[in-house]
């Protein structure tokens, strides 16, 4: 698959959160204010890309070569988990505002389905390194784009006059709903 | 805390999807049709009760400041171990459940049954605890699926239902589908609760 | 520094014995698996050609060239009845709407389709899972290799037919230039 490809499909038409309903959870506690669905989204994409690459190199370098492959769900999360302690550590030093604003999302980005599933989908595929890179971040900008998008309507919907009981998650998920739909519209694009 | 309330307290009080609000992207994906809605539910009840146990046993011998790569040791040797048994046993509900078998690893339920209950509490307690809490997201996603299923596919467990001329609303086995039922049935759900908060007063 | 060596030591040990664990499982399981994978095959294959005819994979030098220029290829069976061969199956991989599809396409010497069978999938119930029906596979049987193949899509599944499509159309772009002479 060319780049291109790659890139418009895993933004538009096979969107992480609309069509593979990966990074659910952090999508629905973030989604509530752009500039923290903003600084999400670019966390998550720093840690999809990284972690994408070192697991890479791990299955093919250590699990495939020693007939290990069903080891891989617990040594990609090992090494996610690990990934995601260490970018931790690195803002904390380098922009303790980030760290502040980001607060518990950071250590969440772990149990982002959105990480592990981008890591096993590049093995499935058969991406080889370049694919992979382009599939992360491709990956991680439709989830920021879903992120920022739903961001964007749901600033408006606390102003707008919502049952009490759809407050909250059920109208976000609604919400979510209606823009799955809008993207389905993608669906002939490759 | 007796038994049968930690139990029930998984089923209905504190149902991981429908209260808790987690877990939310396999409910998503799976519940396509009940028999698959059925399957992750069950896996899930599997990984749970035993990460809960085994966790649990080990409470005592984790120190705290590693106690989460300890419970993704755990979790994750489960759900690899009920991969591989539903590789070798039940292979069609194994391909249908894809890529959200090993993404039971990071299913916000178990950690956060590992790490609120289990860790602090005895192991037959947090086994009944993954049991209960596991038959209740096992509830919810047979609810969203048989729901997305009737209306979606007009089958109930692969069983057609209607006659050739039913159309279904093919747009409910679709992702948006997912997404507006789950918001639709938390609703419904909020409602129940406030009904009964306010007639026990 | 003490601490952090025994805080080290204690996640080995997890990591040691559930690597142990996990290595038990993969040894309970995995005959059965690959028993099912060949059962799979075969079950398939029979129900393309039917009972009479025997199978065996394809010479092992030929199999391993036509992979290497075509990695979705995964194996290739010659059919037999008695000793001549009376047809070719080819199990690939090909893109569907959820995921990869697992084909099986059989081809008679005489340049016709003998069959098509979907082995795994990942499609959605109800629609692209369908294709496993004998109301789709079975539009597949009879139609010449000469051309191009196409057959009606699957009713609200295009991209579940379309992979399958391209896998059958693949598989005999390598039965007409590498099998049927």
């Amino acid at each position: 698959m060319s780049i291109a490809t790659i890139l418009i499909a895993t933004i538009f038409v096979n969107n992480y959160v609309f069509a593979r309903f990966l990074g659910i959870c952090p999508f629905l506690g973030v989604s509530n204010k752009m500039e923290t669905a903003t600084g999400m989204g670019v966390a998550v994409t720093f840690v999809v890309t990284l972690s994408s690459i070192l697991t890479y190199f791990i299955q093919k370098g250590i699990l495939d070569k020693l007939g290990l492959e069903y080891l891989q769900t617990i040594v990609f999360i090992l090494v996610i988990a690990a990934l995601v302690q260490f970018v931790e550590l690195v803002i904390k030093k380098m922009s303790p505002t980030l760290y502040n604003a980001l607060g518990v999302y950071l250590p969440l980005i772990t149990t982002n389905c959105v990480v592990l599933g981008v890591a096993i989908l590049n093995i499935q595929e058969g991406y080889n390194l370049i694919q992979t890179i382009f599939n992360a971040i491709g990956s991680s900008l439709g989830f920021t784009l879903a992120l920022i998008l739903a961001s964007g309507v749901r600033e408006k919907l606390e102003l707008a006059d919502v049952p009490e009981a759809l407050k909250g998650f059920p109208i976000a998920l609604i919400t979510a709903g209606l823009m799955s739909i809008a993207f389905l519209g993608f669906n002939g694009l490759i | 805390m007796k038994l049968f309330k930690i139990f029930k307290n998984g089923i209905i009080n504190d149902n991981p999807i429908f209260v808790q609000l987690i877990g939310m992207c396999s409910t998503l994906a799976v519940t396509t049709s009940v028999s698959n809605g059925l399957a992750m539910g069950l896996a899930v009840v599997a990984v749970l009760m035993g990460s809960n146990l085994v966790i649990s046993l080990l409470r005592n011998s984790t120190p705290e400041k590693i106690r989460i790569p300890a419970f993704v040791i755990v979790i994750a040797t489960f759900v690899t171990i009920v991969e591989m048994f539903m590789k070798a046993y039940a292979q069609p509900i194994y391909q249908a459940l894809g890529i959200f078998l090993p993404l039971i690893v990071v299913n916000c339920i178990i950690f956060a049954r590992a790490e609120a209950f289990a860790f602090k509490n005895g192991p037959v307690a947090s086994l009944i605890d993954g049991l209960g809490m596991g038959l209740g997201y096992t509830l919810a996603l047979v609810t969203l699926s048989t729901v997305r299923e009737i209306f979606g596919a007009g089958s109930f467990f692969g069983i057609p239902l209607f006659g050739e001329s039913f159309q279904p609303a093919g747009i409910l086995v679709m992702p948006p589908g997912a997404f507006i039922v789950l918001g639709i049935l938390i609703g419904i759900f909020n409602v129940a609760r406030r009904k009964k908060a306010t007639s026990e007063i | 520094m003490k601490e952090t060596l025994k805080l080290g030591i204690i996640l080995f040990v997890f990591t040691v014995v559930s690597a142990g664990v996990l290595a038990v499982s993969n040894n309970a399981t995995k005959g059965k698996i690959a028993e099912l994978e060949m059962a799979g095959s075969i079950g398939a294959l029979q129900e393309i050609f039917g009972e009479d005819v025997k199978f065996q994979p394809l010479e092992e030098n030929k199999q391993n060239q036509i992979i290497e220029a075509n990695p979705s290829v995964v194996e290739i069976f010659e059919a037999l009845n008695g000793d001549s061969v009376v047809g070719y199956a080819i199990k690939n991989i090909s893109k569907g709407f959820g995921g990869d599809l697992l084909l099986m396409t059989g081809f008679n010497i005489d340049g016709t389709v003998s069959g098509m069978r979907v082995l795994e999938h990942s499609e959605t119930p109800g629609l692209g899972a369908r294709s496993e029906e004998p109301e789709f596979t079975n539009r597949f049987i009879g139609l010449s290799t000469a051309d191009d193949i196409t057959v009606e899509a699957l009713s609200g599944a295009t991209g579940t037919t379309n992979g399958v499509l391209a896998g059958v159309n693949s598989a005999r772009e390598i039965f007409n230039s590498e099998l049927s002479n």
